[in-house]
């Protein structure tokens, strides 16, 4: 032991440990613990049952599981192309213009994102209340319906729902990253472009796009690992098993009433890995798709 | 040498001496989800000083969470915790509660002698051993207010009232002469989900059978008519409970009564009635039934199992205590003398003179005890979920059934659906 701290560059192995120990602690063994459970049955009382693969088994034919996968897919979709869209109207605005106000701005799209998402669910089940929302009498005021519209007991507008709120909460967010890319982009390129007289529309196309390209990977790569994780919002905006007909079920729902509300915990270590494979898989073809573009 | 001796003597004579003052008072740990019961520690602490209560409150949605490692562990666990209704079944066939049948034998049986039979059976084993005990019951009624009773059916007499919704059939005509008769200003309910416990209260079998096999009782098929009914003929105010709208019917005048148990009415009705007291009567609904409660037991591995019981007993058992507690909070007792001593006294002008525990008292005589198990609580939110798709319209019943029964599947492998 002595002899291993002789030599001063192995001191920095001292740093890192914390890090190493909270990690094993905390992050790897729970990995590795997950993946036993997902071979037994556990109530988190009783005592364990080996269940072989039949959790696995289970998973791939769980018709709960794949609806789960899908509705996580959908909301996420319909967030993220917005999202993109809006983000990168934004940033080519602030880029290409200059813009009275910009920090302004910047700040104001920010916001919602610091709000937690718990409470931004709940004031959109305030507002989306079938009998006394505000959305409804206006919309009433206004002579848009004559009835109210049970906004959140219905599958289409709950899901829409839950997108708009993600996309809300997070292209500010996105905005800014994309800004920091397209800033990135040395402004020779764009000198001469302009030099040859491209308009704003074709420098942004043809110059910034393809430069951008990392940055977009990173944001689709980042939101679609979020978007697969999505359970705050749908879990609060309706009653946490999914309703309206199982259309807010994600796959982080499905997994926590798996485990928490029906003490399936091994099933759900399962769902856990299944969950785990699945954002691999899309990551990587994002990845591909990506790259290969060139 | 010797002075550095001698004060080490008495500093270690001092030492034992705060030692054995502290070893006296013995603590026990008490888990709860609410505060409920911290006006009791009080009371108890005052008249036990040897024992110091120790409470950790933990809101209701983590409360099974945190438990269960800590209950399969032993480290950290609480000497008392109580269990709520809707999830007492499961602790109790679980086996983490001391059977206390066998441990406090004299007690129980003095218990359960003088508790109404649903509150002692919900907290025995299958054996029929007592493992957790209440301090409540918790029957319920309808509660209505008497100047509408008067306005549209010229009476607000609690026994022809009772009379004339003693049915489901009944209750929905009633509230169709109500609505009518108010040009559709008037709802008997403020949402078709409040009839639930009453449909509950008609259940002759509980939800899963010995065999481990799913039950849907005709009680209540039968729930998801009366709800459908409620809702298409427009008798009530489309509202659920605990919304904002639902508590500003206590006193707008607009609801004509809500379904609620013994703490309904000192806990929900008064604080929201405004103006109203005086003003309202309670009956009971289509069918008698209960709504929550909290029970107590001691954790098997308890260390200081005589104290614990100590502290329960002197809630759910003595009769002198209780009588005192209801005085002082306005809980329906579990011990049944209590309450009969308190149905003797004056009513409670709240309800014109009505006296609520003379009601809760024939009532808890009426209600089914043993029909619960430990799969109730999600039981119950999954089948709530079928009632809605079905009155909103978006399933037919065989639909909204054969989704119910694939939910329970999913939730609970190891259950036979059939």
């Amino acid at each position: 032991m002595k002899g291993f701290f002789k030599n001063k560059e192995n001191y920095g192995y001292l740093f890192i440990l914390p890090f190493f120990i909270t990690f094993l602690i905390f992050s790897l063994f729970p990995i590795l613990y997950t993946f036993f459970l997902s071979f037994n049955y556990y109530d988190g009382l009783s005592d364990m049952e080996f269940a072989g693969l039949a959790h696995y088994k289970r998973l791939i034919t769980d018709p709960f599981f794949w609806t789960s996968l899908y509705n996580t897919c959908k909301i996420w979709f319909w967030n993220i192309i917005p999202q993109i869209g809006v983000a990168l109207f934004l940033a080519g605005l602030f880029t290409l213009n200059k813009v009275k106000g910009e920090g302004f701005f910047k700040a104001v799209f920010y916001f919602p994102n610091l709000v937690t998402a718990a409470s931004i669910a709940l004031l959109f089940n305030v507002l989306l209340d079938w009998q006394h929302g505000p959305i409804n009498q206006i919309l009433i005021a206004l002579h848009f319906i004559k009835d109210p519209i049970n906004f959140l007991n219905i599958p289409s507008y709950a899901q829409n729902t839950v997108s708009l709120i993600q996309w809300w909460m997070w292209f500010g967010q996105t905005t800014i990253i994309l800004l920091a890319g397209m800033s990135a982009i040395p402004e020779t390129y764009y000198e001469a472009a302009r030099v040859d007289g491209a308009t704003k529309m074709q420098i942004f196309f043809k110059i910034t796009l393809p430069l951008l390209k990392p940055t977009m990977l990173y944001v689709s790569v980042t939101s679609l690992i979020g978007g697969m994780q999505l359970f705050d919002v749908p879990a609060v905006l309706t009653d946490g098993i999914g309703a309206p007909q199982n259309s807010l079920m994600t796959m982080i729902i499905f997994l926590y009433n798996q485990a928490f509300r029906y003490e399936n915990f091994g099933y759900a270590s399962a769902v856990a890995y299944g969950i785990f494979a699945i954002i691999s898989v899309l990551s990587f073809i994002i990845f591909k798709y990506m790259k290969n573009d060139k | 040498m010797k002075k550095i001796f001698r004060v080490g003597i008495v500093g270690l004579l001092l030492l034992f001496t705060f030692v054995s003052a502290f070893a006296k008072q013995k603590v026990i740990k008490v888990w709860a989800f609410s505060d409920e019961l911290k006006t009791y520690a009080k009371d108890f602490e005052a008249a036990h000083p040897d024992i110091k209560v120790e409470f950790t409150i933990i809101p209701n949605e983590e409360y099974p969470t945190k438990l269960r490692p800590v209950l399969r562990t032993g480290k950290g666990a609480p000497d008392i915790f109580l269990g709520e209704a809707a999830y007492v079944r499961k602790w109790v066939e679980l086996g983490m509660w001391e059977d206390l049948s066998k441990k406090f034998k004299k007690d129980i049986i003095q218990y359960e002698n003088q508790t109404p039979e649903y509150v002692a059976k919900l907290g025995s084993d299958n054996k029929g051993h007592i493992r957790a005990v209440s301090w409540q019951a918790t029957p319920g009624g309808f509660f209505y207010r008497r100047a509408l009773a008067k306005q549209y059916f010229g009476t607000d007499d609690p026994a022809k009232i009772e009379e004339m919704i003693s049915t489901p059939e009944k209750f929905i005509a009633f509230g169709e002469k109500l609505r009518d008769a108010s040009n559709g200003k008037v709802k008997l309910l403020a949402g078709y989900g409040e009839y639930e416990n009453i449909a509950k209260g008609r259940r002759t079998q509980g939800w899963v059978n010995s065999n481990k096999e799913l039950v849907i009782d005709p009680a209540l098929i039968k729930y998801m008519d009366t709800a459908k009914a409620l809702r298409d003929k427009n008798i009530t105010a489309k509202t659920s409970q605990w919304t904002p709208a639902w508590f500003a019917g206590f006193s707008n005048g607009e609801i004509f009564g809500y379904v609620l148990p013994t703490w309904g009415l000192h806990y929900v009705i008064k604080p929201n009635a405004g103006d109203t007291a005086g003003d309202w009567a309670i009956v009971r609904g289509p069918a008698p039934y209960y709504w929550g409660g909290t029970w107590l037991g001691i954790y098997k591995k308890s260390k200081v199992k005589k104290e614990a019981w100590e502290f329960i007993k002197m809630l759910c058992i003595d009769e002198d205590y209780q009588y005192q507690y209801a005085k002082k909070v306005g809980d329906f007792m579990s011990n049944t003398k209590v309450d009969e001593k308190l149905a003797a006294e004056a009513g409670d002008p709240f309800l014109a003179g009505q006296n609520h525990y003379e009601f809760f008292l024939r009532e808890a005589k009426f209600i089914k005890g043993g029909l619960e198990t430990s799969y109730d609580l999600d039981l119950n939110s999954l089948f709530g979920n079928a009632v809605l798709n079905y009155v909103n319209g978006d399933m037919t019943k065989d639909e909204a059934i054969a989704d119910f029964k694939k939910q329970v599947k999913n939730a609970f492998p190891r259950l036979i659906v059939k």
